[in-house]
């Protein structure tokens, strides 16, 4: 018996290191490769660079590609990482602080909407409860690119401006139909607090802020967080919105547009591989911190359905 | 062109060449022609619209009546009318003149601003000017878009396009609300009419239009010059009430026909016709109450739109129906209102004057004396109430006669003791259970373990002794609460609160009051005492000034006299009305005694006043009105109508014994509403309109534009029409449609067998994965999950875009297979590996991922051979089989995190006892922890696969949806291309598809709802969610 639980053990071992190889490879790689020094196409079919060096970081700090011979106006205004001043004087505030910003907007937005809607649905009772769940139900299985699409003409038709704040907006407006896990951690909450607390003069607005949200502390930080990765990684809105102004670029069709040879793919991948760096490291930290967060926000949640 | 502009164009290419486009197509139609040609053509647009676009034309024509309707017609007509009332000063009747709905806002706000409640009034007229401009502009556009003039078409071309759709749907949601309004009435007055529906009212309003009905003699009424002498006489003449003189008077009278079968009567007897229909919809209101008030609803609705459009004279008497039954709605809320706030004002006056009346026990409550505990809340109370089992539970089983369900004990204690709901509620639930453990058989066992009830304990005990252990219980638990409070307990108001209605089981509201009252003598008393010459009582109220300095026992016994004094006043007036309304049947009773009355009517009435002088000037006044009109219609007819009267005022005094005298509700009262009673308007509000523009409207539009023509022109720079020309380009017979609908197909199948393979394969790698990590014996589990966790913490695009270039033609895989010599030896090609031209081999990289503008590793020209590695080759297999992988690698550490919680919670017990039986891990796996796994994360599956139908960003980031080999494959889709992506390159295809994609897109929705439907019949966690709370 104890024979097979080691040979068992040491078959796991086995298993687990392999895989944690293949899952850590293609990061070890990236970072490998973002301090290559050849920058272009060379350094890329190797899985450790020739030679070792900062140059593709430097570029991303003084914006200037790191053998200055490719400097091009289009790269410099569509795909400046950090705040770089124009030769025409303007500043650009680069595609990582707008999305910081567009990030942090979001958050706050869209974390209020959210837990708004999961509280009143789980809570209180009122007329058109049921509908609304159901609208929402039904309106979580439309593609939503095409909702996009449309809210593209039409702030263009209402003359509304294209910029980080309508970003935000577009990001946060429908947040609250994604109230399913928030609920569902709200429903858990006993409801012989809400009513003691009734008992002893509170209104519905202090049950929510002094009781309900304090004991929600893992669904609100997870609601959070999940919100401001959201726009991390979020492609389709940001390309259809920002497409015409550069200057609004967020990094991922930034650095969508570099790897697929929109611009000199094979002259820019070690800027590619900095940048992507640069990128994950706050994100990625701020992930693995709150991972306990995510958990019991997920497991929480979904408990009930 | 400077820099910028440069390097702008290129973004805005695409728009660029769609305005030239518009701007050419606008030229086409400006061509002058002959006027009969013009004229024929537009006539021709006209009905080809109607042909091609039902949908469209019933949209537009919907928008168009309401637009017109209500905006042009009854906003600019109610406007008028309700400013030429309004500042006329009859704006006292407000609610009953606002016939027009929520138009005649501007009546309702300028009586508020007049009334000096500026707030309100303000914000009526600001949504009264907003709703007319809506609807005004809606209705305008409307015309424009029906195609009925080509000028105005014209002049909208600018603004139309999707703007247009937005508008359509805002008013169809208006109208919406108009229909949710009007029932929202019915189902009110429903509960008025329980209360005041008096046999004897209503018998007697049919006399009096009998009366009416048989005397029509409107001669000078007819004569009179404007309306509102016309309302005078009416009133005054011939018996009318304020609200039918009204009505009335706005009928057509210069072309009337005063005899009972013209207007007149036709007005009558529509009255007559609404008092019937009225009861029969209420006599049959439990069972028929939907139908008959849609067909009420519809019939009446239908009427009044007819009215307004064909004006004859038998239809307009309907719109007077209408409006009577709309008046009658909001007089019969308006009472009720104020009939519920009467009852609660004097119960609270009878309750407070107790409280007050020895303020020692306040100060009792507050201070726990004679309890030796400090106690508070909901558990407090309890115990107050079971320690006095005298009290509450003679009261609650008085009659019961053994029926003891919580219902009864519920209604019981609900009848007997005013107490708080929720306390009733335990109280109740504590007695049944009580009374069911009495009834079974004995178990035995401690009742109170650990401070916790022990049920099964309870059972065969006498109901005393388990009274006695919930008594303990509670009291245990506020022994624990008392320590905590014991600082705050003496001038908390909650808490004195809460042992107030623990001891006198007296109403929350009032027991919060009384605390206040008691504190506000408790701090009275410090300030330093002076002499202020301050009146005590202003209007029967305390004057909170003239309290500083006072003592305690003084500022309360103040507050009890304040409230003997209000409780009185409204005694007493409560018995003025009784008695003069008792004073005025009696007068009507016998009215011949008055029929003198003409010409000298000023004495009549003081003889009167004299005679009564319980009578108000109110009374006399319509007794002044009724002895006129008794006189005026001669013996016969005025004894049948005074009789009527009389039996009306009958009914009026018995129900004067309950008069209405509310207060306004106040301003500020109704704002804090919203951060209680109504806190799920002000939580839920916010969402709700941020979903429905920027979520709810597009998706609407989307779904519209799949029926309109708006492909390949100036996107959103010009009008549409509506057409079928997406669908017939996609599903058509041509060859367009062919390609189209085996692309279609194709995608189709890929994009299923993606969903499940990607849901299904991550979510059983991953739960393996999980249970590898938690094995016991496995050490520094904490290491391997953060390994994990860190490819899902990087940004999911990065990891794409860094897969993609693992696996590109020249990255490191590739370039290491080809530094190994796979590509040049036999193995290599007789896998297929590498590059085909025709059936020549040309060796230069594995196709792990083929992209769009990558290079083409795929076959420049067809391939001929058998080669089976080759031909999967050639079928994007081999993509297709590195998505998925990739997939795997993406989304194994997801499932594993969410998992793990999971896993640990299953019971120990279920494995150890099935190993007992025999059972290996395999059957384990299958029969104890998938279950259990499914069971709790079975919803979040469902999400995950309808997630993976539209999972845009892993194909797209890996392949651009995969190379195009050409053939039967639309030229915007690829091998490895999902529909989701296909409809995003559609979109962005020069030129754009918008209605194939909004097409494409209601297909995807009706793929997933049908799984979602499928799966969430199965599932009891939607159906019941109250139970899971």
């Amino acid at each position: 018996m104890n024979t097979k639980r080691i040979v068992g053990d040491a078959i796991i071992y086995l298993i687990l290191a392999v895989m944690s190889v293949i899952w850590l490879a293609p990061i070890a790689w990236l970072v490998l490769q973002s301090f290559g020094v050849s920058g272009g196409q060379a350094d890329k079919m190797l899985f450790i660079p020739s030679t070792f060096g900062f140059q593709n970081y430097e570029g991303l700090f003084i914006n200037k590609f790191w053998n200055g011979s490719a400097f091009s106006t289009k790269f410099e205004r569509a795909y400046a990482l950090f705040p770089y001043t124009m030769p025409s004087g303007e500043v650009l505030l680069g595609s990582f602080l707008n999305t910081l910003i567009v990030a942090l907007g979001t958050m706050v937005l869209s974390t209020l909407l959210t837990l708004m809607t999961a509280y009143g649905l789980s809570r209180l009772r009122f007329r058109g409860r049921q509908l609304i769940m159901r609208i929402c139900l039904i309106m979580g299985m439309f593609p939503g690119f095409l909702g996009v699409m449309i809210l593209y003409w039409m702030f263009r038709g209402l003359g509304v401006p294209m910029s980080l704040f309508t970003l935000i907006l577009v990001y946060s407006a429908g947040a609250g139909a994604g109230y399913y896990i928030a609920k569902g951690f709200f429903d858990t909450i006993s409801k012989q607090i809400d009513e003691a607390a009734m008992i002893d003069g509170a209104t519905r607005f202090q049950i929510f802020y002094k009781i309900t949200l304090p004991l929600a502390k893992p669904i609100v930080v997870y609601q959070a967080l999940t919100a401001f990765m959201g726009p991390w990684g979020e492609y389709i809105t940001a390309n259809y919105f920002i497409r015409g102004q550069a200057q609004y670029m967020t990094v991922a069709p930034q650095l969508y547009a570099i790897i697929t040879g929109t611009i000199d793919a094979s002259d820019y991948w070690g800027w590619f591989c900095a940048a992507s760096v640069i990128i994950a490291i706050p994100v990625s930290i701020l992930f693995v911190f709150m991972q306990k967060y995510y958990v019991s926000g997920v497991t929480g949640g979904s408990v009930k359905g | 062109m400077n820099d910028n502009d440069r390097n702008q164009s290129s973004f805005e290419e695409e728009e660029g060449g769609m305005d030239l486009s518009a701007a050419s197509d606008l030229e086409g139609e400006l061509v002058s022609e002959p006027w009969i040609i013009s004229a024929g053509r537009s006539f021709g647009r006209f009905l080809a619209k109607i042909g091609v676009g039902i949908l469209g034309f019933l949209f537009d024509a919907i928008k168009a009546v309401f637009g017109l309707v209500f905006g042009i017609f009854y906003g600019l007509y109610a406007l008028f009318r309700g400013a030429f009332v309004g500042l006329r000063g009859a704006h006292r009747n407000f609610y009953e003149v606002d016939v027009y709905g929520k138009v005649s806002y501007f009546v309702m706000g300028v009586s508020h601003i007049k009334s000096r409640h500026i707030a309100e009034g303000v914000i009526y007229l600001a949504v009264e000017i907003v709703f007319l401009l809506w609807m005004g502009l809606t209705g305008w556009m409307s015309i424009g878009n029906l195609s009925l003039n080509d000028e105005v078409k014209e002049s909208f071309k600018n603004v139309g396009n999707i703007l247009v759709l937005v508008q359509g749907i805002f008013t169809l949601i208006f109208a919406l609300a108009f229909f949710v309004f009007y029932f929202s009435y019915l189902r009110a007055v429903h509960d008025l009419y329980v209360i005041h529906n008096e046999p004897a009212f209503k018998n007697a309003q049919l006399k009096a239009l009998y009366a009416i009905e048989h005397n029509a003699d409107f001669e000078d009424v007819k004569a009179a010059r404007t309306g509102h002498e016309r309302r005078k006489l009416l009133m005054e003449n011939h018996g009318y009430g304020v609200i039918d003189a009204r009505y009335a008077s706005y009928l057509p009278w210069s072309r009337l026909d005063p005899n009972p079968q013209g207007l007149v009567g036709a007005f009558v007897n529509l009255r007559r016709t609404l008092v019937v229909l009225e009861t029969k919809v209420y006599e049959k209101y439990d069972a028929l109450r939907r139908q008959v008030e849609l067909r009420l609803l519809s019939d009446v609705f239908a009427r009044f739109l007819e009215w307004h459009f064909v004006p004859s004279k038998e239809t307009r008497g309907y719109s007077a129906v209408y409006q009577e039954a709309r008046t009658r709605y909001i007089r019969f809320i308006h009472k009720y209102d104020k009939y519920n706030d009467y009852h609660a004002v004097t119960r609270d006056y009878r309750v407070m004057i107790t409280l007050l009346s020895s303020p020692k026990t306040i100060a009792d409550c507050a201070n726990g004396i004679g309890e030796g505990k400090t106690l508070v809340g909901p558990d407090a109370a309890l115990v107050y109430a079971l320690r006095d089992p005298s009290k509450y539970l003679a009261a609650a089983f008085d009659g019961l006669e053994g029926k003891i369900t919580r219902k009864a004990i519920d209604d019981n204690l609900n009848v007997k003791v005013a107490m708080d709901g929720s306390l009733r509620r335990k109280l109740s639930k504590i007695f049944h259970a009580c009374y069911l453990y009495a009834g079974q058989e004995k178990a035995g066992g401690e009742p109170l373990v650990d401070g916790k009830i022990n049920k099964e304990a309870l059972k065969g005990r006498p109901i005393e002794e388990n009274l006695k252990t919930y008594l303990a219980y509670y009291e245990q638990r506020c022994e624990a609460y008392g320590v905590k409070y014991a600082a705050r307990a003496a001038t908390s108001v909650p808490i004195i609160a809460s042992r107030l209605i623990g001891v006198y089981g007296c109403s929350y509201s009032l027991a919060k009051k009384a605390a206040r009252i008691y504190l506000r003598g408790l701090k009275a008393e410090k300030k330093p005492a002076q002499e202020n010459g301050r009146s005590l009582f202003y209007n029967n109220c305390v004057n909170p000034f003239a309290l500083a300095g006072r003592s305690m026992n003084e500022v309360v016994g103040l507050y009890r006299r304040s409230y003997e004094l209000r409780a009185a006043a409204f005694e007493e007036e409560n018995a003025a009305r009784a008695a003069s309304a008792k004073a005025v049947s009696a007068i009507l009773a016998d009215p011949y005694a008055y029929l003198s009355f003409e010409g000298n009517e000023n004495a009549v009435l003081k003889a009167l006043g004299t005679e009564h002088p319980e009578l108000t000037a109110y009374d006399l006044r319509f007794l002044r009105k009724d002895l006129a009109t008794a006189a005026r219609l001669g013996a016969e007819g005025g004894a049948a109508y005074l009789k009527a009267r009389h039996q009306e005022s009958l009914a009026y005094a018995k129900m004067s014994e309950a008069p209405f005298h509310g207060q306004a509700n106040p301003f500020i009262k109704k704002v804090k509403q919203f951060g209680d009673e109504r806190f799920a308007f002000t939580v839920m509000s916010l969402p709700i309109i941020g979903s429905i523009c920027c979520s709810i409207v597009p998706l609407v539009i989307s779904i519209l534009i799949a029926f309109t023509d708006w492909a390949g022109q100036a996107a959103g720079q010009r009008l549409f029409t509506w057409s079928l020309s997406g669908w017939e380009n996609a599903f058509g017979l041509g060859a367009t449609g062919q390609v189209f609908f085996s692309t279609f197909l194709e995608l189709l199948t890929w994009t299923l067998v993606w969903a499940v393979l990607a849901t299904f394969l991550n979510y059983i790698f991953g739960i393996i994965l999980a249970l590898m990590i938690n094995r016991k014996s496995i050490k520094l589990k904490k290491m391997w999950r953060t390994i994990f966790v860190v490819t899902i913490a990087i940004p999911q695009f990065i990891t794409l875009l860094c897969m993609r270039s693992i696996f590109s033609d020249n990255g490191p895989i590739n370039t290491w297979l080809l530094q190994q010599g796979w590509y040049v030896d036999g193995v290599s090609k007789a896998l297929g590996m590498g590059r085909y031209v025709g059936d020549d081999w040309i060796a230069t990289a594995f196709p792990f991922l083929v992209t769009k503008t990558g290079s083409a590793s795929r076959a420049d020209l067809p391939y001929t051979g058998t080669n089976p590695f080759v031909l999967a080759f050639t079928q994007a297999f081999w993509p297709k089989l590195t998505i998925v992988l990739i997939n795997i690698w993406v989304g194994i550490p997801y499932t594993m995190l969410s998992t793990s919680g999971i896993l640990m919670n299953i019971p120990d017990d279920l494995y150890e006892s099935s190993q007992i039986d025999g059972a290996n891990k395999w059957r384990q796996f299958w029969s104890i922890t998938m279950p259990y796994v499914l069971f709790v994360t079975g919803p979040s599956l469902l999400t995950t696969f309808i997630g993976n139908i539209n999972n845009f960003n892993v194909i797209f980031f890996l392949t651009d949806g995969g190379y195009n080999h050409g053939g039967m494959l639309e030229t915007s889709a690829g091998d490895t291309s999902l529909l989701i992506t296909w409809i995003y390159n559609l979109s962005n295809a020069t030129p754009p598809m918008y209605n194939t994609t909004s097409i494409l897109g209601c297909i995807v929705f009706a793929i997933c709802g049908f799984f979602s439907l499928i799966v969430y019949r199965r599932l009891g966690s939607v159906k019941n969610e109250e139970e899971f709370q």
